[in-house]
């Protein structure tokens, strides 16, 4: 039995704006006392009116750029009306028939995944469910309540959880890169519901399930997983096929890593959709979309593309490229040098002793890394990788500090043969060792470093003595 | 002076700028009628207290444009710390959490809040008689309907009860009341006046306005509560409309339109009469009348049930209990009817046949009057089919509301501004008569009305309580 | 008798998704009331509407925003002044019955 998986990614962004969606309370709630973001408009109160965020819209657009969408110039607001405790006003304004973006397309693990829309609404408050006093109740918390969301859908185009995974991956990479949100699933600024069925034998399709209640990247793969063999032997068992009304809904268990059903769908609810008569259509120039699109940074693809023609490798390339911050402060040692040796030598650094400090770009100086490249073949790579954080913590010319400690190793042949031949007529035995055995050579390099206080270069202190024993 | 609760704002203005009397004596007079008549009439939900007013008017900058003016708000207009119920037992006992924003200029302004007026429930009816607390009755013969939604602002103003009154229309819910009190109701263009802090009813076409005793006096307070808000997205940006100083001496050159659709069957014969009446008096002041064939009104009615109950459906979705009020047990048979029809008419297999047609219609409505307003330069009718109904007419009438204001539904789903004047008398009962024009033409249907009234005395009688 | 194109399954349906709770001796009566409604907006079909765009918006404004910048709120005591029941800052209410939406 051949079972194809087909994966639909549903993902919420919270955007990081100052203040919310329809009002200007604080948009950060993060840990704020309960109640004390609200106002008339995001608490629902008798009389309030919605006024939009310019600066959400504009990010929604942005977003929608830099994942390869049509971006609808002419667009307005719907309510989407349902009950529900969390909801203060009875119904959500949302996008329904004219999304700020639609119909893009990102690269993921090599396959194009096609994203249907990328549309503007405003998030819930936050509900609890605890016993108090033996009752079981809810408590409302509604700061939460109206801060701006972008809701990003993909087509079902994934073939695989684990391609699900990079691909939350991606979005959650571009929607940092631009500056738009923290995506933070931990945190709660980036949600994401995945909807999987099966084609089975390239004719049959399972039913379709979305799975919520997913709060990590690992949870998604590990929830899709567990799905897909569910799905599997579901049908199996009983056959059933996807319907226009057998769609549900199941909760991921990550205690027990497993998925339940939530509850049967009677029929999709009705949302009685209509367009919001509060707030008044919108109407983007294309002037201003040029001017939305014109302050995208380059992406991450685009970076990692242009990494990989200083003939960095695929991994060094998507390791420097993954941050916006991080790669920004690259460039700036790398200062437009288009040396590949150089590329890979600042790269090095990179990844390697500088990873582990927390960097600052105004203390980045390129100059440094350019006079240790310089003089590399005088220098032990310890002596590197000390010198490179010493003269960033420090700001002093590495060149001047690997003076002051000595660090400068011995190339000078002459001076290493004059060393070599004092150590070879200073020990016989170890002469006759090599003799028999040419690994011990290790012993004489030892000698030979140890009478140049360390300053000889080791490479070609091990040359000279193979010479000269020969 | 005795009796000052029976002066125009203009006189009351006038007076206690030459200080033939002080605010204080002002409020305390119309406190003094309240105490008088209230019980018959049932004007008022809440009443704010007299010392607390007292000690306002004592204290009002008298540079002020209504400086110690006494006001009655309709009570779906918040006012923070006041009780604000939309006369209905959701909202029995909510005080609310801030200041809508035409009472805030109201306040700004100098005026004094007295108390908040009764309603229909929410503002579903035109008949007051759907308020959760009482039916209001009309001063003119209290066995008789003030009109509504706004009647308590009506009643209290005609009963001098307040010296200006505010109220809202969502279609008929200003005018028609002020037509069954022999009054003056203003409704101006969609979005002149900002609908922050009013409780909703129809969103697309809710508009707060003056609800007073002359032409007058309703411009002046029009040009203290209009301006944009930013608050209010729908809320319009031409420049706050300013109190007419230019009054014209005739109506020569002006054509006055006068649709046939506007006596229909179920129309009385003298509210016909006196509309007749008040056209030849348009005549004689120089204005041309051309009868017009309007869109059928049916149509408005249609559209304006579909639209308004949908609206409703959604925006009274917030009343649950848990923030504020009581719960949804609490809603009566008024509301309950028209929240099913609108949760009806948007539900899925029906949205399109019902509200997307409803708003394709409402195009017709606008396109019409865009048609009418090329022939002639404003509209004129009677306000209502009749004159005030008597207590329990409304009930058991599943749309009566709508087929009331079935004269008004037009002008309002095309946003337009209209004026409700007295121009006759039937049985001891006032007639109205209303005058329409095109979005933003205030200034001259009230330059209009001014003329008629400044020609005719129905505006100077009184009712005898 | 007007026709009756709403039954009780509709009525039902429509109070559910309302969050209202008829009381059953007053179902028949608004079945009526919602049918005779229901026939009278029904005239809107006699009008044709093919090539007539939908008015939303009655004074024609569009690109209304505000500025993303920080407004004073509510204090908690205001935001739960009307609160029936609170606890501890939050609004408290009878657990919902579909915890997860």
């Amino acid at each position: 039995m051949k079972v194809t998986p087909i994966i639909g990614l549903e993902v919420h962004v919270e955007l990081k704006t100052k203040s919310k969606m329809f009002c200007g309370c604080d948009a950060s709630h993060f840990h704020a006392q309960p109640n004390t973001h609200t106002c008339p408009v995001c608490l629902g109160l008798p009389g309030a009116l919605p006024v939009p965020n310019k600066t959400a819209c504009d990010w929604d657009i942005k977003l929608g750029l830099a994942l390869g969408c049509s971006i609808n110039r002419n667009s307005f607001f719907e309510r989407k009306n349902y009950f529900y405790p969390d909801l203060p006003k009875g119904y959500q304004i949302t996008q329904l028939q004219k999304p700020f973006a639609i119909n893009g397309k990102i690269k993921v693990d090599g396959y194009d995944i096609r994203i249907n829309r990328a549309h503007m609404e405003e998030d819930t408050g936050k509900s609890v469910h605890m016993t108090l006093d033996g009752k079981d109740v809810t408590l409302l918390d509604y700061n939460r309540s109206g801060v701006p969301l972008v809701e990003i859908v993909s087509e079902p185009d994934i073939p695989s959880a684990q391609v699900a995974k990079s691909y939350l991956n991606k979005i959650q990479q571009i929607v940092r890169y631009i500056g738009i949100s923290d995506a933070d699933i931990e945190k709660g600024s980036m949600r994401c519901e995945p909807t999987v069925n099966l084609c089975i034998d390239d004719k049959y399709f399972t039913p379709l399930v979305e799975i919520k209640n997913v709060a990590s990247l690992t949870g998604v793969l590990n929830a899709i997983e567990f799905e897909i063999k569910r799905q599997t032997q579901e049908y199996i068992d009983s056959n059933i096929v996807k319907s226009d009304t057998n769609k549900t809904t199941r909760g991921w268990d990550a205690d027990k890593s497993l998925t339940f059903l939530q509850r049967e769908k009677e029929g999709s609810a009705d949302y009685r959709y209509f367009p919001e008569p509060d707030i008044p259509p919108i109407e983007y120039s294309d002037d201003e979309i040029e001017a939305i699109r014109a302050s995208l940074p380059e992406l991450p693809d685009q970076k990692i593309a242009r990494y990989k023609s200083y003939n960095l490798s695929d991994y060094d390339a998507n390791l420097l490229a993954d941050d916006a911050v991080f790669s920004a402060i690259f460039e700036k040692a790398l200062n437009n040098s288009t040396d590949f040796e150089f590329a890979k030598f600042v790269t090095n650094l990179f990844i390697g002793p500088l990873k582990t400090i927390s960097l600052e770009i105004e203390k980045i100086n390129p100059i440094f890394f350019k006079n240790i490249f310089e003089h590399k073949k005088e220098l032990s790579s310890t002596a590197i990788k000390q010198l490179i954080l010493d003269s960033y913590e420090t700001g002093i010319d590495p060149l001047e500090i690997a003076k002051s400690k000595n660090l400068f190793q011995v190339s000078d042949t002459g001076k290493i043969e004059e060393i070599a031949k004092k150590i070879i007529a200073d020990n016989p035995k170890a002469v006759a060792d090599y003799q028999k055995n040419p690994l011990s050579i290790g012993f004489l390099i030892g000698q030979l470093m140890r009478a140049s206080a360390g300053s000889a270069n080791p490479q070609l202190a091990k040359e000279i003595l193979e010479k000269l024993l020969k | 002076m005795p009796n000052l609760n029976k002066l125009t704002l203009k006189e009351a203005l006038l007076g206690i700028k030459e200080k033939k009397f002080t605010a204080p004596e002002l409020v305390s007079d119309c406190y003094d009628r309240i105490a008088a008549v209230d019980h018959q009439l049932n004007s008022f939900v809440t009443i704010v207290d007299k010392e607390t007013a007292l000690k306002q008017a004592q204290k009002v900058d008298p540079s002020l444009p209504l400086a110690g003016i006494p006001v009655a708000i309709k009570d779906n207009f918040l006012i923070e710390g006041l009780r604000t119920t939309a006369s209905s037992k959701v909202l029995d006992s909510y005080i609310a959490q801030y200041t809508s924003t035409v009472v805030q200029k109201l306040i700004s302004a100098g005026a004094i809040v007295i108390g908040k007026t009764n309603m229909d429930a929410w503002a579903h009816g035109s008949s007051t008689e759907t308020s959760d607390f009482g039916p209001t009755k009309n001063p003119w013969n209290t066995n008789h309907l003030p009109g509504g939604s706004s009647g308590g602002s009506a009643a209290a103003v005609a009963a001098d009860e307040c010296i200006i009154s505010i109220g809202s229309e969502t279609a008929g819910s200003i005018r028609q009341p002020s037509a069954w009190c022999g009054i003056v109701g203003l409704k101006p263009t969609y979005g002149r006046c900002s609908r922050y802090g009013v409780i909703s009813m129809a969103s697309s076409t809710d508009s707060p306005g003056p609800i007073c005793k002359t032409v007058d006096d309703s411009a002046f307070v029009l040009s203290i509560i209009a301006g944009h808000d930013p608050n209010d997205a729908t809320s319009i940006d031409q420049n706050s409309w300013l109190y007419p100083s230019q009054s014209i001496s005739d109506l020569k050159g002006l054509r006055l339109g006068l649709p046939k659709a506007y006596f229909p069957s179920e129309i009385k014969t003298e509210v016909k009469e006196a509309t007749l009446r008040a056209a030849e008096t348009f005549k004689k002041l120089g204005a041309e009348i051309i009868e017009l064939d309007v869109l059928d009104p049916q149509y408005a009615i249609a559209v304006y049930t579909v639209l308004q109950r949908s609206e409703v459906s959604s925006n009274l979705a917030r009343f649950t209990g848990v923030r504020y009020g009581n719960d949804r047990s609490f809603f009566a048979k008024e509301a309950i009817r028209r929240i099913m029809l609108g949760t009806y008419s948007l539900s899925s297999g029906y949205y399109d046949a019902y509200y997307l047609k409803a708003q394709k219609v409402r195009t017709l409505i606008v396109d019409d009057f865009n048609n009418q307003f090329k022939k002639v330069d404003a509209i004129i009718g009677p306000t209502s089919p009749t004159t005030a109904l008597p207590l329990g007419a409304t009930q058991g009438q599943a749309m009566f509301g709508e087929l009331e204001d079935m004269l008004m539904e037009p002008s309002s789903l095309a946003g337009l501004p209209g004026i409700s004047i007295p121009c006759g008398f039937a049985n001891g009962l006032p007639i109205g008569l209303q005058i329409t024009g095109p979005q933003l033409s205030e200034d001259k249907i009230v330059n209009i009305a001014r003329l008629f009234e400044s020609n005719t005395d129905y505006h100077l009688q009184r009712p005898q309580l | 008798m007007p026709d009756t194109k709403i039954n009780r399954d509709d009525l039902l349906h429509i109070a559910k998704l309302s969050r209202l709770t008829i009381p059953s001796e007053e179902e028949n009566e608004l079945i009526d009331q919602l049918s005779q409604t229901v026939s009278y907006i029904d005239v809107l079909t006699k009008l044709d509407t093919q090539n007539v765009a939908p008015t939303f918006q009655v004074n024609h404004k569009k690109n209304v925003f505000r500025s993303d910048e920080i407004k004073p709120s509510l204090t908690q005591q205001q935001a739960l002044s009307n609160a029936k029941d609170a606890y501890q800052g939050y609004f408290k209410t009878e657990a919902t019955i579909n915890k997860n939406k």
